[in-house]
């Protein structure tokens, strides 16, 4: 019997001396899941997700990937395990001032003897990689322009390439459209969503847009305050379900969310390029909160 | 936190001090008054400047530009490692980070000037010891400098990098060098610019450069041809600060 790709036992981590980002969170995802983890700012979602490849580790519980217990590996081992998992961000995270290829040709530095990665030496094979995953998400055109000549959409496009050239068979992927518009937030679900049906990797993948959730994935993850109060199918998300997950004054907003689900309706709020205002805004009364979640994902703007 | 000082406090500090300066150095504006017909006196007999001169002046300031170029290149790889090991997002080692700062900070707290006296009593007179001084001075100040830009450098591009499982040569080479290499370059070019600056008195201490030909016309009265360095020095400067600063802005 394979082990499942993702495995959690009684997971909590708590930073320094700070409250606790996570607590007794325990779960497990199997091969060709697309899983995504929902709940508020500071829910611990990242948190979540920098565990599985070892960037944050556990401060009590077991974090196994593919049967390898992530704490427990030497260095080397858990460089080959992160080779094999690809991560995209909320803020791309792209070396800005090198161009798009030279960003997704990183992707193959897990997987090159150390000196032909210092020496930025890559064998043919990787540049087949690089290109394939360039062509891969229409950037083809575009692999010798500098990173941050880019736009939102491209610049995640750039990611998920670079993912790709990892060969990844697992995706982290960190609020991935929570700085593009909603219609290319669109492209880059349906992006990863192919991915998933078509290659076969598992995703997990942090939203804040519940009806991106709802719409893309086979399984939501509700977090609250670093407790795992959901798992379950989308259908299972109930107002109830909701209230639990974003607390009590969420569940009048919830049928904002959940009658609107087309990403394309017109709202007010454009999300491009303010990421920063929907976490202010975030932060007043969990109705609006999650109102403006709900745009962001969901909201054109206009 | 240290606690935040007033800045009237500083200023009424200031004052005093200034005061007590001027007290202890027995400075006075109509001493310098005194002097100021000395200074016409002086500037009537450097005119006109020796031009003949300054033909063979050029040898003299090229070997100037010569020393503190090879003493910026010198002193900027040698800080290459420091730099890595003193930065925190480089270096998660804490005795190793301290260990390369205490040794920028130290070689910082030596003057040029003096580091060219220890290097002419080491290696004896000539651009040798110049060349020397001025790769340890950049050494210093050019470690110092870039350190501090790398360590704010954006956290992000790191990480993803980290995340992909490269070895940590390779991590460097590819998230740490690109974000940092602009910074490392600017600082490079403003230190050629204090370098040749300061190479033209290194002279003085007998490191080699024009500061030795300065001095030696000034010690035999020739002023016309002291006023030719002079007006060679100032020209020279001027074209290499022009030149570096515009190469500076461009670095983005």
């Amino acid at each position: 019997m394979t082990p499942p790709v993702i495995q959690l036992s009684g997971v909590g981590k708590q930073y320094g001396t700070g409250p606790w980002a996570l607590r007794d969170v325990s779960f497990q995802v199997e091969a060709g899941e697309f899983v995504a983890v929902v709940g508020r700012s500071g829910a611990g979602k990242s948190t979540l997700l920098r565990l599985i490849n070892g960037l944050v580790s556990p401060t009590v519980g077991d974090v196994t990937v593919w049967g390898h217990r992530v704490t427990h590996l030497s260095s080397k081992e858990l460089r080959a395990l992160r080779s094999r998992i690809g991560m995209i961000f909320q803020e791309f995270q792209l070396v800005d001032r090198s161009t798009v290829l030279a960003n997704v040709l990183a992707g193959r530095l897990g997987r090159l003897p150390a000196w032909r990665g210092a020496l930025g030496l890559y064998r043919k094979e990787d540049y087949d990689i690089a290109a394939a995953a360039l062509a891969r998400v229409g950037l083809t055109e575009l692999a010798h322009r500098r990173a941050d000549r880019l736009s939102g959409g491209q610049r995640q496009r750039t990611a998920i390439a670079r993912a790709l050239a990892q060969q990844a068979e697992l995706l982290l992927a960190d609020e991935p459209v929570a700085n593009v518009d909603p219609a290319t937030a669109r492209a880059i679900m349906d992006e990863l969503k192919q991915l998933n049906r078509r290659d076969g990797i598992t995703v997990l993948i942090n939203l804040h847009a519940i009806d991106l959730a709802r719409e893309y994935a086979d399984r939501i993850i509700g977090l609250r305050d670093g407790r795992l109060v959901f798992d379950g199918p989308p259908a299972a998300l109930t107002e109830a379900a909701l209230t639990d997950i974003y607390g009590p004054a969420a569940g009048s907003a919830a049928p904002d969310g959940e009658t609107a689900p087309s990403p394309n309706r017109g709202h007010a709020l454009g999300t491009r390029d303010t990421p920063q205002a929907e976490c202010s805004l975030g932060t007043g009364s969990p109705s609006s909160a999650l109102r403006v979640r709900a745009a962001s994902g969901g909201g054109g703007g206009s | 936190m240290s606690r935040s000082v007033r800045p009237g406090l500083i200023g009424v500090g200031l004052i005093f001090l200034y005061y007590w300066s001027v007290q202890g150095t027995d400075v006075s504006l109509s001493k310098l008054m005194a002097g100021l017909p000395a200074v016409t006196d002086l500037l009537r007999r450097m005119w006109p400047p020796d031009l003949a001169f300054l033909k063979r002046m050029i040898g003299p300031m090229v070997e100037t530009v010569h020393m503190a170029l090879l003493g910026t290149v010198t002193g900027g790889v040698l800080a290459v490692p420091v730099i890595v090991l003193a930065a925190e997002n480089t270096n998660g080692i804490r005795p190793l980070r301290w260990a390369a700062r205490a040794v920028m900070n130290g070689v910082r707290t030596m003057p040029d000037v003096l580091l060219a006296a220890i290097f002419v009593a080491l290696v004896g007179i000539g651009p040798v010891a110049g060349v020397a001084a001025l790769s340890v001075f950049s050494f210093g100040i050019i470690s110092k400098l870039t350190f501090e830009a790398l360590e704010t450098v954006d956290p992000r591009p790191l990480e993803a990098v980290r995340a992909v499982g490269a070895p940590w040569p390779a991590w460097l080479s590819h998230a740490v060098v690109p974000l940092v290499l602009p910074h490392f370059l600017g600082v490079l070019l403003y230190m050629f610019e204090v370098n040749v600056r300061v190479a033209t008195v290194l002279g003085l201490v007998g490191a080699g450069g024009i500061g030795l030909w300065l001095m030696r016309t000034l010690t035999f009265f020739q002023y016309g041809r002291a006023l030719a360095i002079i007006l060679l020095t100032f020209a020279v400067v001027l074209a290499i600060d022009k030149m570096s600063g515009a190469l500076r802005r461009r670095l983005t």
